[in-house]
């Protein structure tokens, strides 16, 4: 019966259906774990094979002038390699490629030729090359990788191309150039290979500059081509933001030039030349000697790797006493007329003597003669009638001692002790800058509060940050201080602008249809030991357009021994003076000077 | 497919055919009658429909090559289209490179020595507001000052001779004449024409 039922129409339905089931059965097994169970390692096997994971490199941002002027920015450079085992594979080392020149038909290159050709653009020999495979194949027989010559430029990677050698691979990797060169070197910094910031803005701002990689992977087939639609971006790639600086190129450039030049007339062993805008505080020109050309860090000293402007604080001298007059007017103890009879040397108490950098009898000087005559006996006379506390508040308040966060990586905050800590020599000497000191940005932060109607507005270097997407975001380079009334600073002002215009440097200083302002500094400086050192460092300090203050413009000349070095400073702030009004087109000022008294006229003092 | 075929059984022809009904005399409209069946339709072969099922999975094997043939040509395409535009990229990440180089002050202040430029020291201004000149029109210039800042990326960059042609950089001196080779001149000088 049952036979019966199997061998009938039935039977056979039933038998064909129970086998399609059981092998429906069977495939939804195997897809359940095909798709489910076994997936995700199923997924990781086929990856191993076929995946390539990439990295997206970012790009590190630009720095830019204030006119967006690029002075540091990222080229790609390109690494040649070769596999050293697909070198010698094949004895006879002979490889073809298309014949060029018949059009048609294939030529055999041996190794040896290849290397020669190589290395013809690379700028090796072919026994050079041959000696990187030989090692590479010495260490390991198997060897697939060895470099050729990294960081080659994009004619070179073109030339190379153009070879077919099959062995020969290419990589591209990201160096930082510097397209103005030496151009505010000394602010811009460096990055060496990798990217790896080592001095300067790129240093201090590497978190803005700094881009973050991304990845991603994508499957290939067996001719190694990317298969359709398999990317997946596991992370994307952001590129660094963009630095602008307060600099101004041209106006570096031409500020470097003045400083280099003077330097080398004076025979000094350093020079720096800081032009700065009264109004906002910004440094569109900070220039020193022999600055460091990014591009080529190992042809320069270390010692110009980092801005000195910054980091080397020194003895200001007679420029501060600036600050002293400022005070006195600002306290309502002295005016401009107010006068004293200053001898050439003084013993104002037990244990504390100084005299004046010339030889003269008594002279009765205005405020404004002790400026012009630069007598420190005759300002530490009238600047006695402050409390040393009082004029250690002033000191303070014009930004001595104190860093400016300008925006570079290192500073040095330049030395003023507390007034607590002061000797009685110190007390007096501070009132014509010795016994402190300051860098030549600090410097220039003195003038500008007295330029800018008393009101100091702290140095900027670094003026924005612009992420890749996203806005623009100004560091905080501190609050302004209110230092002087503005009537204390015009008055100051004043008398600057006698002292630039007729005292001892005005041949040298005047710029025809301008009106000036400045003060000359000659300072001795520690030698380190407790002594001074015999030669000086000598400084000019000016101020331009005095109908409108707009730009301070400091030069120091370190222990200049070929030369004249007060006269070398004044000609550096003189033609740095000219530079800027050709570049920010300064019509010329309106007439309106005032000579101040100044007591009794010594013609030859100078 | 299943090889058997339904075999049909006459009942009739097998348990013997009944006795006839009496006829009825009567027609009536109501009386049930067998339904005549339809003539069975003529069989297609069966070759026809499966030379179309073939042509069917033929077809849509060769649309899924053909389409499969088209996305890896694109992929291949747009694989050398991208190539291509990163090398254009390149191209002209170099030549935006060089344009910087070329405009550093470094470069312009050699060709502007080059071609005897000269700088005006004290350029005058006039004020718009009521025409006065500022400053004085005839100033004194100044000759370009060589440049003392360096710049490597200039290295490989041509300048330009006082002729104003492009020459390489580090090639500074003028080609030294050979005293031997050079022929005299003959006659009279030739006085250049000047107004």
């Amino acid at each position: 019966m049952r036979w019966k039922m199997i061998r009938g129409t039935r039977g056979r339905n039933l038998v064909a259906f129970g086998i399609i089931l059981v092998a429906a059965f069977a495939f939804m097994v195997r897809l359940i774990d095909v798709q489910m169970i076994s997936a995700p390692q199923m997924n990781e096997d086929s990856r191993e094979k076929r995946a390539v994971p990439i990295t997206i490199p970012s790009v590190r941002g630009d720095i830019v002038d204030r006119n967006g002027d690029v002075l540091a920015t990222t080229d790609e450079r390109y690494d040649v390699q070769l596999s050293p085992k697909n070198v010698t594979a094949k004895n006879g080392r002979v490889f073809t490629r298309p014949d060029l020149e018949r059009g048609a038909g294939t030529i055999d290159v041996t190794a040896e030729q290849a290397f020669e050709e190589i290395g013809a653009i690379t700028g090796q020999t072919g026994a050079e090359i041959k000696q990187i495979v030989d090692d590479a194949i010495a260490v390991n027989k198997n060897s697939d990788f060895a470099y050729v010559k990294r960081g080659i430029d994009l004619s070179q990677l073109q030339a190379l191309k153009e070879l077919r050698i099959p062995w020969l691979t290419f990589d591209s990797q990201h160096k930082r150039v510097y397209p103005n060169g030496a151009i505010g070197g000394n602010i811009v910094g460096f990055a060496g290979q990798d990217e790896i910031a080592q001095a300067g803005v790129e240093l201090s701002q590497d978190e803005c500059l700094a881009g973050t990689d991304g990845a991603e992977t994508y499957e290939r087939g067996a001719d190694g081509v990317q298969l359709p639609g398999s990317v997946v971006e596991t992370k994307r790639a952001e590129n660094g933001g963009t630095v602008e600086l307060t600099l101004d190129r041209d106006l570096q450039w031409a500020a470097q030039q003045i400083i280099n030049e003077q330097t080398q007339n004076a025979g000094a062993e350093y020079g720096y030349l800081v032009i700065q805008d009264v109004k906002t505080g910004e440094l569109i020109a900070v220039a020193e000697d022999g600055s460091v050309d990014p591009n080529d860090v190992g042809a320069s000293d270390d010692s110009r790797h980092n801005s000195r402007a910054f980091v080397r604080p020194y003895e200001p001298g007679s420029t501060f006493k600036v600050i002293t007059a400022a005070a006195l007017i600002d306290q309502g103890k002295a005016t401009p007329e107010s006068t004293v009879t200053a001898p050439y040397s003084w013993q104002p108490e037990e244990g504390v003597s100084f005299s004046d950098w010339f030889q003269h009898g008594p002279a009765d000087w205005t405020l404004t003669g002790t400026l012009v005559y630069s007598s420190n006996v005759g300002i530490s006379m009238l600047g006695g009638r402050m409390s040393p506390e009082t004029r250690y508040d002033y000191l303070t308040k014009f930004g001595v001692g104190q860093p400016t966060n300008a925006g570079m990586p290192l500073e040095d905050a330049g030395t003023l002790a507390n007034v607590a800590d002061w000797d009685r020599q110190t007390s007096y000497v501070t009132m014509f800058g010795q016994g402190l000191s300051s860098t030549i940005v600090q410097t220039a932060g003195v003038f500008q509060a007295i330029a800018n109607d008393g009101v100091r507005i702290p140095p900027s270097i670094v003026k924005s940050c612009t992420p890749a997407e996203g806005k623009a975001e100004n560091p905080d380079h501190g609050k302004p201080v209110k230092v002087l009334s503005p009537e204390a600073a015009k008055i100051t002002q004043n008398m600057l602008e006698t002292t630039g215009t007729d005292g001892l440097v005005k041949d040298m200083a005047t710029i025809p249809g301008y009106r000036i302002g400045g003060k000359t500094g000659t300072a001795e400086q520690s030698d380190g030991q407790g002594g001074y050192r015999t030669d000086y460092v000598h400084s000019f300090a000016g101020v331009f357009p005095m109908d409108d203050p707009q730009y301070v413009i400091v030069a120091s000349i370190g222990f200049p021994h070929g030369g004249d070095g007060t006269a070398a400073a004044v000609t550096a702030f003189h033609d740095a003076a000219e530079s800027t009004i050709r570049k920010f087109r300064i019509p010329p000022s309106e007439p309106g000077y005032v000579k101040l008294p100044i007591g009794d006229e010594l013609g030859g003092a100078g | 497919m299943n090889a058997t075929a339904p075999v049909e059984l006459d009942q009739l022809r097998l348990l013997g055919a009944p006795a006839p009904r009496p006829e009825t005399t009567r027609e009536r409209a109501d009386r049930l009658r067998p339904v005549t069946t339809p003539a069975p339709k003529p069989r297609k072969s069966p070759v026809v429909g499966a030379i179309v099922a073939v042509c069917v999975i033929l077809g849509i094997f060769a649309a899924q090559l053909a389409l499969s043939i088209l996305v890896s040509q694109g992929a291949y395409e747009s694989r050398a289209l991208e190539i291509e535009e990163r090398d254009l990229g390149r191209v002209e990440r170099v030549l935006s490179q060089n344009l910087d180089k070329l405009a550093s002050p470094q470069n312009l202040v050699a060709n502007a020595a080059a071609l005897g430029m000269v700088q005006n020291v004290a350029p005058a201004t006039m004020r718009l507001s009521d025409g006065a000149i500022q400053g004085s029109l005839d100033s004194t210039t100044r000759e370009a000052s060589e440049n003392l800042v360096p710049n490597a990326q200039l290295e490989t960059l041509p300048v330009l001779d006082a002729a104003g042609l492009l020459t390489s950089r580090d090639a500074g001196q003028a080609p030294v004449a050979d005293a031997a080779k050079a022929v005299a001149w003959q006659g009279k000088l030739p006085a250049p024409q000047t107004r």
